[in-house]
């Protein structure tokens, strides 16, 4: 019965039959490992089909849907981060053996007649085919390393001669990155070029059956054998051991996603994937960038590729043979020189590792926020470019770094501006309370650098009442009988600010602070004079205000060191509530949008997502 | 065996083929050629299918196993539930006389990667009847269209293909393979009806959770 099955389809396909005579090919000196390369090209090749169309059916390619398909893939579907993974790196894999191919072609002349137009087929078609669908892969997770080192191509391609700001347009769907970049490379990268890929491949194996290698010495005439079974085993033991270094990069190196792309972020780490690094390198020689982009990008390149591609006729030379080996170890060692160079010279380029520092800070941030919020639809970098976690330090760093230090904000050594304001590492914490209170001039020392127009220097903080009254009553304050009511001032201050990193406040204490702002009374003797004596002040869940004393130069203390109280006092120091007359900090109302003086004020008010501060969010909104 | 192989193959390099029958034999034939050994012929082919095989299906079992995602990995269609119930409104709200109300169920719909926050997630129809709530899903359990309460006949209608059931839910006529779809409610403390809002598998006469 099977029998009758198979003899009948065998008559009518011929299946068999021609999968037989492929198996039976006679190899020239019998298995040899270093044939098994075109085979593992092929092999990966199709792993990237198998693995691609899988991801394609779970990738979204849009500016807000990209990054944030990738993230799913690769955070929460079963299995995703492996299939990736192997996707990702059997890209890198095909590079190393493309490669190796070529220097195994030209290292044993398998170019020579009649092979040469396989030659030109995979130098010419293949090669470039596959140098372009890794380079369109690189930029659809849609991150800022793929987003910025793809740019690097499709310029480069724009400086290609007559036609090429017209094919960057083309391939970009119009003058920036958006929608149709993602949508019309994704079409190139899963359609177009794998489909031509395949049948230039298949193209390629015909005609090498149509013109196989011929035994050169009665050697490898006697040694003959057919590909079945042991060039085959050879060949789908390197696919396997192809296979296992994947899996196993995948699983322990994995695919990193750096933060989703966005234009208005500058990238200075941008970097092609490793196998153009060589170029990004060459690129930046002095004497290359004279003769223009074009000139070392697309001629030398090209250059290169057009003598490869003639090698079955040069090789035709007496010295040609030698030539050719010689210009393929020098153009690949020209390459490991330069990827070498470049690898190290970002390794010791403080900037560059400063702006791969940030990139990773930023993805580990929009990762942690989409897992636990989930992302809007707006897309995962609105989750960024809302959080005060990494937005004010970079706002700090423009707006308020040259009068302000920060611990936060790491400062090249050189490069440390004259602080003349007080560091705001610690700002409204239970420790500026204190030091408010008792070391004010210490606190605000910075503030001696302040120079008003004329140059002379501005001494209204230092020389001012607070700094008087600090030093006044700063011994009856550290006395250890006192320690207690310090201590409660310190806690009814720190609790107006509601701030849920400064939580819980003493409810005991806050009460006695409050007393002490009022009165003034201690344990032993009494304030010079009361809080409410110069400062407004209307404590939480109150319903009167203790004080009111705006526009005397002392700052209004209602959620001092809350979000509300900064976000006021970096908008308009000079308002009547806060230091009126008395301030010497530049007003930030007219130079930063309302969204960006909230970001910083959040951010220094620790009024940001946290994991156990969104524990503890939902216990109570549960309750 | 292997002798007639052997001899098989001799023939098959002349006219390859025609002589080898199709199953098994022609790779061990072929694989005969090769070495003078046929046994380890064998362990090399083996080898060869072995790890061809294995190198090919990795890439294919990882690929199904993410294709086969929403098989085995249960995403709630939305967030925001107390223990899968969601609030709809007071039971004081509910007509006295046990009439349905139609109530609209909000909280934040979950798409994939995305969180639609305060979305439309379904609509119920609650009852009161003497402080009981009953709760029935609006979605017909026919063929899934919604169904909608008739203040004439006391009863619910289907639009679509014309199932009816009563007030209490019961099909009335042959249409839907069963009544309409009752949810768990409570409430609170602060006579707050609150929801477990499901969806279920449609068509069927028993009520199995999707």
């Amino acid at each position: 019965m099977w029998r009758q099955l198979t003899s009948w389809v065998e008559e009518r396909t011929g299946a068999s039959a021609f999968f037989h005579r492929w198996l039976e090919l006679p190899i020239p000196g019998g298995p040899r490992w270093r044939h098994t390369f075109t085979t593992a090209i092929a092999f990966t090749f199709a792993c990237q089909c198998i693995t691609g169309f899988f991801l394609w059916a779970v990738y979204s390619p849009s500016v807000q849907t990209a990054w944030e398909s990738v993230f799913f893939i690769e955070h929460k579907m079963i299995g995703g981060w492996l299939l990736r993974g192997l996707h990702h790196f059997a890209a890198h894999a095909m590079m190393i053996l493309l490669g190796l191919t070529l220097l195994q072609i030209v290292i044993y002349r398998a170019y020579r007649s009649p092979r040469e137009v396989n030659h030109l087929l995979g130098v010419l078609l293949i090669l470039p085919i596959i140098m372009v669908l890794s380079q369109t892969g690189y930029l659809l997770p849609w991150d800022q390393r793929g987003f910025y080192g793809t740019q690097v191509a499709t310029t480069i391609a724009g400086s290609a001669p007559v036609v090429g700001p017209e094919v960057q347009l083309v391939a970009q769907g119009g003058g920036e990155y958006g929608h149709h970049t993602l949508t019309r490379l994704f079409a190139l990268h899963a359609g177009l070029l794998p489909a031509l890929l395949a049948v230039l491949m298949i193209i390629y194996a015909c005609w090498a059956r149509r013109n196989p290698r011929v035994a050169e010495t009665p050697e490898e005439e006697a040694a003959t054998a057919p590909y079945w079974p042991g060039q085959a085993a050879r060949d789908a033991i390197v696919c396997l051991a192809v296979m296992t270094t994947i899996v196993l990069l995948a699983t322990f190196m994995g695919v990193e996603t750096t933060a989703p792309a966005d234009p208005s972020e500058e990238f200075p780490a941008a970097r092609p994937e490793w196998y153009f690094l060589f170029l990004f390198r060459f690129l930046k020689f002095h004497i290359v960038e004279q003769f223009g982009l074009a000139f070392g990008a697309i001629h030398v390149p090209g250059m290169i590729i057009t003598i490869i591609a003639l090698m079955p006729w040069i090789g035709r030379w007496k010295l040609g043979h030698a030539f050719n080996v010689a210009f393929v170890l020098g153009v690949f060692g020209g390459i490991g020189y330069l990827t070498a160079l470049a690898m190290y010279e970002d390794a010791k380029n403080p900037i560059h590792q400063a702006s791969l520092k940030q990139a990773h800070a930023d993805a580990e941030r929009v990762k942690e926020l989409a897992l636990a919020k989930g992302i809007p639809v707006e897309g995962a970098l609105s989750l960024l470019k809302n959080d005060p976690l990494a937005q004010g330090p970079r706002l700090f760093t423009a707006n308020c770094l040259g009068c302000h230090a920060h611990s936060a904000i790491p400062v090249v050594e050189h490069q440390i501006p004259t602080y003349s304001a007080p560091d705001l590492s610690e700002f409204g914490s239970r420790d500026w309370m204190k030091r408010a209170l008792v070391d004010f001039s210490e606190l605000f020392a910075p503030t001696a650098n302040l120079k008003d127009e004329s140059g002379e220097p501005v001494r209204s903080l230092l020389e001012g009442e607070m700094a008087g009254w600090s030093s006044e009553n700063r011994d009856a304050l550290l006395e250890p009988e006192n320690a207690k009511h310090l201590a409660a001032l310190v806690e009814f201050m720190v609790a107006q600010s509601g701030r849920s990193d400064l939580a819980p406040f003493d409810e005991e204490l806050v009460k006695l602070g409050r007393q002490i702002f009022e009165n003034g009374e201690l344990a032993m003797g009494a304030l010079s004079s009361n809080c409410i004596d110069c400062h407004s002040m209307h404590a939480v869940d109150e319903a009167m205000p203790l004080s009111e004393n705006e526009g005397t130069g002392a700052p209004t203390l209602t959620g001092y060191g809350g979000v509300k109280w900064l976000t006021g006092m970096i908008a308009s120091p000079e308002a009547p509530s806060y230091y009126a007359d008395g301030n010497c900090m530049p007003s930030f109302y007219s130079q930063l949008s309302a969204e960006q003086i909230s970001l910083i004020a959040r951010w220094m008010a620790g009024d940001y997502w946290r994991e156990a501060a969104e524990q503890s969010d939902s216990q109570t909104a549960t309750h | 065996m292997s002798a007639t192989s052997s001899v098989q193959t001799a023939t098959a390099h002349a006219a390859p083929l025609e002589s080898v029958s199709a199953e098994s034999a022609p790779i061990e034939a072929v694989a005969a050629t090769s070495s003078a050994v046929p046994r380890r012929s064998a362990v090399v082919a083996l080898a060869a299918a072995g790890s061809a095989l294995v190198a090919i299906l990795t890439p294919v079992v990882s690929g199904a196993t993410v294709f086969l995602d929403p098989v085995f990995r249960k995403q709630s269609a939305f967030r925001g539930a107390k223990e899968g119930f969601l609030p709809a409104i007071p039971v004081a709200d509910l007509p006295s006389d046990g009439s349905p109300r139609l109530v609209t169920l909000i909280a934040d719909r979950v798409d994939a990667w995305n969180v639609f926050v305060h979305q439309a997630i379904g609509k119920v129809y609650l009852r009161q009847i003497e402080g009981q709530v009953i709760a029935f899903n609006n979605i017909c359990p026919h063929l899934g269209c919604k169904v909608t309460y008739r203040h004439d006949g006391n009863d619910f209608l289907c639009p679509c293909h014309g199932a009816v059931f009563g007030a209490d839910g019961a099909c009335t006529n042959e249409i839907a393979p069963r009544g309409m779809d009752v949810l768990e409610t409570r409430v609170d403390e602060n006579g707050l009806v609150w929801v477990k809002y499901q969806n279920f598998r449609r068509g069927t006469a028993e009520k199995v959770a999707v």
